[in-house]
C-alpha cells in the first residue's frame, strides 16, 4: 500500500466517525483534464460559497470511456437539488451521492492503487477541503522491519541529510536479509546487542551475500 | 511442481521466480499519522529467496499479503518452508537497494519437485517424466554432435 493511499484511507477515519456521504460528479461529453480541473475549481468555489462548513475529500479518476471525474467524500448532509444547480452552473453533468458506511470509504483507495495515467503525472489524485487536518504523507511514520533497522543505523552512524542516500539503502537492505535469515530482532545485531554494540566481523560472519560496505 | 510445469507456467506468461527460501515469516507492514495516532497497516509474509544464477546467487525478497478474513495473521500458514526450493508465481518485479523485489499474488508458493513422478528442475530438460515433453523441451537438450 503506498503512503498516500495510507493516508487517503486515515483522512476518511478523521472524517466521519458512522458514516459519510459520497458524491460523483460526471459530464455529459468527455473533456480533457485541463478543462475537467478548471470546472473543477468553479464548482467546489460556488460549493464552498454555499456551505462554508463543508469538508471533505475529493478524488480524481479516470474512467477507461468517460474520460476523468471527480468523487467527494463529504460528513455532512448536502442538499442534492442545490448541489445539482450548482454543478450545472460550473457546466457538470451528472451527480450521484450515497450515504456510506466508512468502510467503504476505502473503495475510493481502490484508484489510487491503480495505475497513474501518463496524463495525470504529478497530479494530486486526492486532496482534501474545508477547515479541517487531513493527513498527509509527511505526517505518517513507516512501520516495518526495514524502517526500524533504517532508523538503529541513522542513530549508530550518525547519518543526517541525503548524502549517500543509495549506499545507506543498500546497507539497510543487506541487514534486513541478514536479520531475517540469522532470526535478529529487528534492528539489532546478533544476541540481540544494538547495532552499535556490534562489530563489522559479527555482523558480516557467515554473510552469503556481497557486504555492501 | 516439476520442470515441465513451470516451464509451461513460464511459456504461458507467469512470471515466475525459482530458488531457495532462506527466510519465511510474517511481519506487520503500515504507517501510523503522528497526528491523529491511527493506523493502517497490512500483515505480509515476505521470503528472502537465493536464486541461482551462473555466479552465484541473486537475493529476492518477495512479500504476500496475508488475507484480511485471517483470523490471526500471526499462525497464518507461510506456505513455504526454510532450505527447499519453491516456485514463486509473482506479479512485479523490481530491482531495489541491489536486491530483486517482488510481490505475489494470492497464489502459494510451490514446492520445486514435489510432485509424484516429477522431474525435479536441477534434473536436464526433457529428461523422463510423467507428462508429454515440450517440443521446445526437446529442442534445447537435443545434444549437438560436430
Amino acid at each position: 500500500m503506498t503512503k498516500s493511499k495510507s493516508a487517503f484511507l486515515i483522512s476518511t477515519q478523521i472524517l466521519g466517525k458512522q458514516s459519510l456521504y459520497m458524491w460523483t460528479f460526471t459530464f455529459k461529453e468527455v473533456l480533457s483534464i485541463k478543462d475537467t480541473r478548471k470546472r473543477w475549481n468553479h464548482l467546489l468555489t460556488l460549493m464552498r460559497a454555499l456551505w462554508p462548513l463543508m469538508c471533505g475529500l475529493r478524488v480524481f479518476e479516470m474512467h477507461e470511456f468517460h474520460g476523468l471525474h471527480v468523487h467527494l467524500v463529504t460528513n455532512r448532509f448536502l442538499d442534492v437539488n442545490e448541489a445539482r444547480r450548482l454543478a450545472q452552473q460550473a457546466g457538470w453533468g451528472r451527480i450521484d451521492v450515497k450515504q456510506i458506511p466508512i468502510e467503504r470509504a476505502a473503495y475510493l483507495g481502490k484508484y489510487l492503487s491503480k495505475e497513474r495515467p501518463p496524463c495525470l503525472k504529478r497530479w494530486r489524485l486526492w486532496a482534501g477541503f474545508g477547515e479541517w487536518d487531513w493527513t498527509k504523507i509527511k505526517d505518517l511514520i513507516t512501520q516495518s522491519r526495514f524502517s526500524t533497522i533504517y532508523r538503529a543505523c541513522k542513530e549508530w552512524l550518525g547519518w543526517t541529510g541525503k548524502k549517500g542516500f543509495f549506499e545507506r539503502m543498500k546497507f539497510v537492505a543487506w541487514l534486513e536479509f541478514r536479520s531475517a535469515v540469522e532470526g535478529w530482532m529487528d534492528g539489532c545485531g546478533p544476541g540481540g546487542k544494538p547495532l552499535w554494540m556490534c562489530c563489522r566481523e559479527e555482523l558480516i560472519e557467515g554473510a552469503t551475500v556481497a557486504v555492501p560496505f | 511442481m516439476n520442470a515441465h510445469e513451470l516451464l509451461r507456467k513460464v511459456c504461458t506468461g507467469h512470471v515466475m521466480l525459482v530458488g531457495e527460501v532462506r527466510s519465511a515469516e510474517i511481519k506487520e507492514s503500515g504507517v501510523v499519522d503522528k497526528n491523529s495516532g491511527l493506523k493502517v497497516s497490512v500483515w505480509l509474509l515476505v521470503y528472502f529467496v537465493e536464486l541461482p544464477r551462473e555466479n552465484g546467487f541473486l537475493v529476492a525478497k518477495i512479500t504476500r499479503r496475508v488475507p484480511r478474513d485471517a483470523a490471526d495473521p500471526l499462525s497464518y500458514p507461510a506456505g513455504a518452508e526454510r532450505g527447499k526450493c519453491y516456485a514463486f508465481e509473482v506479479e512485479c518485479v523490481e530491482w531495489k537497494h541491489g536486491f530483486v523485489s517482488a510481490r505475489m499474488g494470492m497464489a502459494e508458493p510451490e514446492q520445486i519437485g514435489s510432485a509424484e513422478g516429477g522431474t525435479p528442475v536441477d534434473a536436464p530438460l526433457g529428461a523422463a517424466s510423467g507428462g508429454t515433453p515440450l517440443s521446445l523441451v526437446l529442442l534445447r537438450t537435443t545434444p549437438r554432435t560436430p
